[in-house]
């Protein structure tokens, strides 16, 4: 088993799997610079991508299609988005819908003619039509009823919409779903992901939500042109900016950081790599130092900015507020940035200071000055050859055991006949095609349990292996014992992938799904985590981040921290081309 | 149908399960499938034959008993997906250089991408032999000889598994790499018809609780 201490040659290390791993933490994680939204839009900036619309063909009530094409540097993506008119009734957050407003493609390339006539035929059925290998991902949005309207309403008016309202739901349309990776006929990732540019975790999905993005920012303009004629200007460029794209995320992202352990552990090994690296820097330079300064400043507006009614989270940004307020008194407080290690300092400082929330947060916001020293760990987040993990059979059983008692020490002595460690039963529906989680012992769902509760089959690994030799091979075990051959293979896998366990009971009475969901959104950088119940939450992506004509000029990383001057752009305003087929902007061209 | 090669084995690995393997074993048995279709061969197919063979049967096919030179699966012919685990499992502990022989193995090219596991292990290519049919895995790279497109067998009486040398590998050429398979609409509804097994019907009672949540279940892949 890997060391976690002792992984880098340096004198803080790496944060104990024990402590980190745990869902009320994991449940606290913020986006940080290893976030794959920030990856992409800083590798758009340094690549100078340029973009163009090659169509927007979309009539006055908003039905129609466009492509949205993103020039890298060797290849081209497109976005194809087709807008419908959707009833009011029809518009539902449920992953499994029928209709939207809008539905997308990314399109390995530039579509022809007979390409689009094909996508049409099938990218507005969603699940229900196929796209093939030429296609990256699959995805709809719907639109924020009132916001929309407002928006239009105002623009078409030749007014610019009210800043509050657009803060108070923070998006114009909200993804229901972005498929990737081989779903529905698409690309398998294993036949991008030797391109640099897509070689991060989830690039495709995260460079179609950029430019879903700005299409709805462009449909917008186009809705209220239509409406107001001359009258009606275009949504000023700082009001736009505050709008990001909002999501909703439900069980089924839960079962992704179960079922991915490997990739789990490079994306919290890399964060808390990147934290160890951070917490031996001898010294902050001043720049460093107004760094943290000026991202604190910001993670205090984007709290200030963040609302949730669900009564855990809403106490938590309560907490958060407070806590940061304590940070800044701290920081202030003569000269806690300029002593020997003044990161390891502050992370200290916060353990016994802050809540879990905050301290978080910290560890986000300790990282933004050691860029030097964080963002090479971008190239470690991946991991594609999860699915073909095999089992090593020489492997003792005394080992096995050995990283059993290790791993989930914690664990063994659960009663694990009481109800309320086995509550939960995580399974899919037949009617819905959905992961859900059901209750043991009132409804007829045990059959069908999906293997999402690897604490109970670690410690039943542990309890059937009691009674065999320990340097008898696992290989020997397995023949006899199929059944904990899954559980098996995850030891195998934790033995070297410190991170890639969940320290916690999945099936726990007391679980709370959502700390699983936003463990896996902080990584793809989404803020604003506004919990609707237990089990999903709206999240908002790219809020505050330049549009692909800003990105050239504009600020492509640290986007993700809401500006200081709070002040909405009223002023005139400039457009920026919406109609017209074209190039929407292209640093070639400036 | 046209299937991403990701869609084949999340496909398999439920289908297999539904016809009632463990869990791990029914991971396996998708990880199979996939490979044999980056192969061109029919891995899908192949592995609901299998299903179907399993399926109803109190009796179901085996793991071997022992492993030692002969596998066998006592009452019944052993199954490729848990034969070849332990083949895959044990390759270093047992002679790979005289091989073993498996007696009675249902739809022996499943056995395959197991050989590549063993391969790895042993870091030499394995070979899987019956009748006239040989194909080699060197843990990356399948090469055959005879006609081993049409060994759609179900049921064979002798399968040889052996380590043999690079040069005796590479005689023959590499078999060509694919990134999709094409499914028969018939297998595969078949193929869905046992992954529905691993749905739960829904109730009232679930659709009251609202166990989904009432989100979506987005940005899903990996």
């Amino acid at each position: 088993m890997t060391d976690f201490a002792k992984t880098e040659d340096v004198a803080v290390g790496r944060r104990d799997p024990a402590e980190v791993m745990k869902l009320a933490r994991l449940g606290s994680f913020h986006p940080c610079r290893l976030s794959f939204m920030r990856q992409l839009t800083r590798r758009l900036q340094r690549e100078r991508w340029t973009f163009s619309r090659g169509v927007f063909e979309v009539d006055a009530s908003g039905v129609g299609h466009a492509v949205l094409t993103a020039h890298g540097p060797e290849r081209d993506y497109s976005l194809v988005a087709f807008a419908h008119d959707l009833p009011d009734e029809q518009r539902s957050d449920r992953v499994i819908a029928e209709a939207w407003d809008t539905t997308f493609t990314l399109f390995d390339g530039v579509p022809t003619d007979a390409d689009l006539e094909r996508l049409r035929a099938n990218v507005p059925l969603q699940e229900a039509g196929r796209i093939t290998e030429t296609e990256l991902t699959l995805s709809r949005a719907n639109r924020s009823v009132r916001l929309w309207e407002h928006v239009v309403d105002a623009l078409a008016a030749g007014r610019q919409p009210d800043v509050a309202r657009i803060d108070e739901v923070g998006y114009l349309m909200r993804t229901t779903a972005v498929y990737g990776s081989g779903k529905f006929g698409a690309a398998d990732r294993e036949t991008i992901a030797g391109r640099p540019e897509l070689a991060a975790p989830f690039q495709v999905e995260m460079l179609t939500v950029y430019l879903i993005r700005a299409f709805v920012r462009d449909l917008v303009d186009h809705v209220a042109r239509e409406q107001g004629g001359r009258d009606a200007v275009a949504l000023a460029p700082g009001l736009a900016r505050r709008i990001g794209i909002g999501n909703s995320t439900g069980l089924g992202m839960a079962p992704f950081i179960v079922n991915h352990p490997r990739l789990l552990d490079r994306w919290i090994g890399a964060r808390e790599t990147a934290l160890s690296r951070a917490r031996n820097v001898a010294t902050a330079s001043a720049a460093e130092r107004d760094v943290f300064r000026d991202v604190l400043e910001r993670a205090i507006v984007s709290a200030t900015r963040w609302r949730s009614a669900h009564p855990v989270q809403h106490d938590r940004i309560l907490g958060l507020r407070d806590d940061l307020a304590r940070l800044r008194s701290h920081v202030e407080r003569g000269d806690v940035l300029a002593g020997h290690r003044p990161w390891d300092a502050l992370h200290r400082w916060a353990a016994d200071a802050l809540g879990l929330e905050a301290q978080e947060c910290l560890v986000s916001l300790l990282l933004e000055p050691c860029a030097a020293v964080v963002d090479g760990l971008a190239d470690t987040m991946t991991c594609d050859d999860e699915s073909a993990s095999p089992i090593d059979g020489r492997v003792s059983i005394g080992e096995t055991r050995r990283v059993l008692e290790s791993v989930h020490g914690w664990a063994l002595g659960l009663d694990w006949g009481a109800r309320e460690q086995i509550a939960r039963v995580w399974y899919v529906s037949a009617e819905k095609l959905e992961p859900r989680l059901g209750e043991r012992f009132e409804e007829p769902v045990a059959p069908y349990e999906q293997p999402l509760a690897p604490v109970r089959d670690a410690c039943a690994l542990h309890r059937a292996l009691a009674d065999w030799p320990d340097e008898t091979p696992v290989a020997r075990f397995l023949l006899r014992h199929p059944a904990h051959r899954h559980a098996l293979r995850r030891v195998q896998v934790v033995a070297e992938a410190p991170y890639a366990e969940i320290r916690d009971n999945t099936i726990a009475a007391g679980l709370l799904p959502i700390d699983m969901l936003r463990a896996k959104l902080s990584f793809f950088g989404a803020v604003r985590f506004d919990p609707r119940s237990d089990r999903w939450v709206r999240i908002c992506l790219y809020a505050d981040a330049p549009y692909p004509e800003e990105l050239a000029d504009g600020e492509a990383d640290f986007w993700c921290y809401p500006p200081l001057d709070e002040q909405p752009a009223t002023g005139p305003v400039v457009g920026h081309g919406v109609a017209a087929p074209g190039r929407v902007a292209s640093v070639a061209d400036r | 149908m046209n299937l991403s090669l990701g869609e084949l084995e999340a496909l398999c690995r439920k289908a297999a399960r539904g016809a009632g393997f463990d869990w791990g074993v029914a991971e396996e048995a998708g990880r199979a499938a996939r490979q044999l279709s980056a192969s061109g061969l029919r891995g899908a197919e192949l592995l609901l034959a299998r299903l179907d063979d399993r399926d109803g049967t109190s009796a179901a096919p085996l793991s071997p008993r022992a492993l030692d030179g002969e596998w066998r699966g006592g009452d019944g012919p052993l199954c490729p997906i848990l034969a070849g685990a332990a083949l895959a499992d044990a390759a270093s502990e047992i002679d790979l250089s005289r091989g073993v022989l498996l007696h009675d193995v249902l739809a022996p090219l499943l056995l395959l991408p197991f050989a590549g596991l063993a391969a790895r292990h042993v870091e030499r290519p394995v070979t899987v032999a019956w009748a006239d049919i040989a194909v080699s895995h060197d843990g990356s790279v399948l090469r055959a000889s005879g006609d081993h497109r049409s060994a759609f067998e179900r049921r064979v009486d002798r399968v040889r598994c052996r380590a043999c040398t690079e040069a005796d590998a590479t005689r023959h050429p590499p078999m060509a790499r694919t990134t999709r398979a094409t499914l028969d609409p018939l297998d595969l509804s078949r193929l869905e018809a046992y992954a529905q097994r691993t749905c739960a019907p829904a109730t009232e009672d679930s659709r009251r609780r609202g166990a989904g949540g009432g989100g979506g279940s987005e940005i899903d892949s990996g």
